[in-house]
């Protein structure tokens, strides 16, 4: 009893403290996750607890994060950047409260998918994810074809896959040479900043500047809201259509399944091969937005999930990034001997507590954004200029760069935003293209020329 | 200067989709970089390698350099307007297809495809802009005629 009281307390001030946190954009999941559950642990609370903990802690994080990606255009962490796009065009035509009350409805559909998906498979994906793991360079490429056919850019994205993997490749080979060992946060936050980064420089040429140059302010149109839900609690199955709810729940079903890719990727992976089946941009955009949010969630999930109870050793880009707390938090929590949650705890608390993670996230942080989404909106819209919101964008962009590999990230980052923005502006090669094209490049690169 | 003075001199630059002063961005770009790294290592340097344990100086660090960037985004926002003018009606049939060219969308690809879609456009109707994407029978031959 004692045990289950302090979940639910623990729960509870997860919940709060990272609706909150998840309402500061660029705010690293790594770095803001793991001190949170190592005071936890340290503290000296149950594993079961510190599992619940964390499980609020995701979800209501991510849940919030669709704020300042779906309102400003600044993604909420790493995993919200592959969404940018469509929430812009939402931002764009005035509707950016709907992008947002469909990311996180499709967010909270995916986490609860997930759980018992991903704790069922635990044992018996193992398999499977070594083929997943052993095949993803192809996997990313042959999606990069796919993604790139339905783009904008059609046959530029094809021809050019090969030319950006190379680049890609041989900037990661600069900073591994500086640096003894490679670089990714830097990537795709480079690739993320690419569109805004490009409009910067060419206000920054002269001949350029005519391209981008207005004699009036932007008029903002923000469409008035309806609420389609009675009382202060919205039915997520009502905010989506039933299309959009199926699309959520097929990929958030699939992307619990694996364990070994990045979350970023699948989320753009997931994201573009839903878009690219539907037609017209305002469906496409909605559509999107809710599978890619559900996809956060739901790799998140199964990526500490998985490892954590099939092996109780970090074997995954969440396992060893944010939920590293989980597996190891000397001296509470060691893998070497294996004595943490993976031992300490059996399938059903895994269960029972991630649940009551879950769920009291789902009260705490769902019913808040979706309430005060458009309020927000309006705040955002009036008080709030657009350089601040640029400024902090890329100052985030090059701390984050910088924390991790010095003054060559940095460089990284500017260097990929230069190539990728360019090429989405004038090209029309999209953001998901190249993402696909970041996680398939070592393949590509080695497979072709054997590096 | 005053606004009316502001208004007929200045140009601005649309980045990302909203029109920015470059002379402004270069300046609030430049205070939120200083601030976040000014957050970050005073942090790793100052404060936390004499109260946390080695391994989290790092993470903490970075927390304080993001806090930074929130200052920076606080003072920007005290120090400067925004360009943009807010108006909180539906964007008409016409201000959509401008988008939509802005954007090289293809405005009627996105009709039809609303329209040979029951369950999107009683969502559109629900929230109230179905309008805006579709227009009424008379203002669609009359933009049809302009063509």
């Amino acid at each position: 009893m004692d045990v289950l009281l302090i979940s639910i307390v623990l729960a509870v001030v997860a919940g709060i403290i990272f609706t909150g946190i998840g309402l500061i954009s660029g705010s690293d999941e790594t770095a803001v996750l793991v001190p949170a559950t190592l005071i936890v642990v340290l503290l000296g609370a149950p594993p079961e607890a510190v599992f619940a903990f964390f499980m609020s802690a995701v979800l209501s994080k991510h849940l919030t994060h669709a704020i300042p990606t779906a309102l400003m255009g600044v993604p909420g962490d790493t995993t919200a950047t592959p969404m940018l796009d469509h929430a812009n065009f939402m931002r764009r035509i005035g509707l950016p409260h709907i992008a947002l009350r469909k990311m996180i409805s499709g967010g909270i559909i995916g986490a609860f998918i997930a759980l018992p998906v991903s704790l069922a498979f635990a044992v018996f994906l193992s398999q499977f994810g070594e083929f997943f793991q052993k095949n993803a360079g192809i996997i990313f490429t042959l999606a990069a074809v796919l993604i790139g056919y339905f783009s904008k850019g059609r046959w530029a994205s094809i021809i050019l896959i090969i030319p950006f993997a190379l680049v890609v490749q041989g900037l990661n080979l600069v900073s591994t040479t500086i640096l003894g060992s490679g670089l990714s946060t830097s990537f795709f936050l480079g690739i993320a900043i690419g569109p805004m980064f490009t409009d910067i420089l060419l206000a920054s040429s002269k001949s350029g500047r005519l391209m981008i140059q207005r004699h009036e302010p932007n008029e903002y149109k923000l469409a008035p809201e309806k609420k389609s839900w009675s009382g202060y609690f919205p039915n997520p199955f009502k905010v989506l259509t039933k299309k959009q709810s199926a699309a959520v729940g097929g990929t958030s079903f699939l992307s619990s399944l694996t364990f070994a890719l990045s979350p970023v990727g699948m989320t753009a992976l997931m994201g573009e091969v839903i878009g690219s089946r539907v037609k017209g941009q305002y469906k496409k955009s909605t559509t999107s937005l809710s599978t890619m949010n559900g996809v956060t969630e739901s790799t998140y999930i199964a990526e500490t999930i998985i490892p954590l109870v099939a092996f109780g050793i970090p074997l995954s880009p969440v396992a060893i990034g944010p939920a590293q707390g989980l597996f190891n938090a000397p001296p509470v929590f060691t893998t070497e001997p294996v004595h943490n949650l993976h031992t300490l705890m059996e399938p059903m608390d895994f269960l029972l507590y991630g649940f009551i993670g879950i769920i009291i996230a789902a009260v705490l942080a769902y019913p808040f954004s979706m309430n005060f989404a458009r309020k927000a909106t309006v705040l955002v819209l009036k008080y709030i200029n657009q350089e601040a919101i640029i400024a902090m964008f890329i100052g985030i962009v090059t701390l984050l760069a910088f924390y991790e590999g010095g003054l060559i990230s940095v460089a990284v980052t500017f260097s990929m935003a230069m190539v990728g923005g360019l090429l989405n502006r004038f090209l029309g090669v999209g953001v998901g293209v190249q993402f696909m094209i970041f996680y398939g490049s070592s393949w590509i690169v080695a497979t072709l020329f054997g590096l | 200067m005053t606004e009316h003075e502001q208004k007929s001199s200045q140009t601005y630059v649309e980045i990302i989709g909203d029109t920015v002063v470059g002379k402004h961005l270069i300046f609030t770009i430049l205070i939120s970089v200083v601030f976040s790294f000014i957050g970050f290592f005073i942090g790793r340097e100052l404060i936390f390698p004499r109260i946390a344990p080695e391994e989290m100086v790092q993470s903490y660090s970075l927390l304080l350099g993001i806090a930074g960037s929130v200052t920076g985004l606080v003072i920007n926002t005290f120090l400067f307007k925004p360009k943009r003018t807010l108006n909180e009606t539906a964007s008409t049939n016409n201000e959509l297809t401008e988008i939509y060219k802005d954007l090289q969308l293809d405005m009627e690809e996105e009709r039809e495809s609303i329209l040979n879609d029951p369950v999107t456009i009683q969502e559109m109707k629900e929230q109230g802009f179905y309008e805006m994407f579709i227009p009424d029978e008379g203002e669609q031959d009359r933009s049809k005629e302009k063509k």
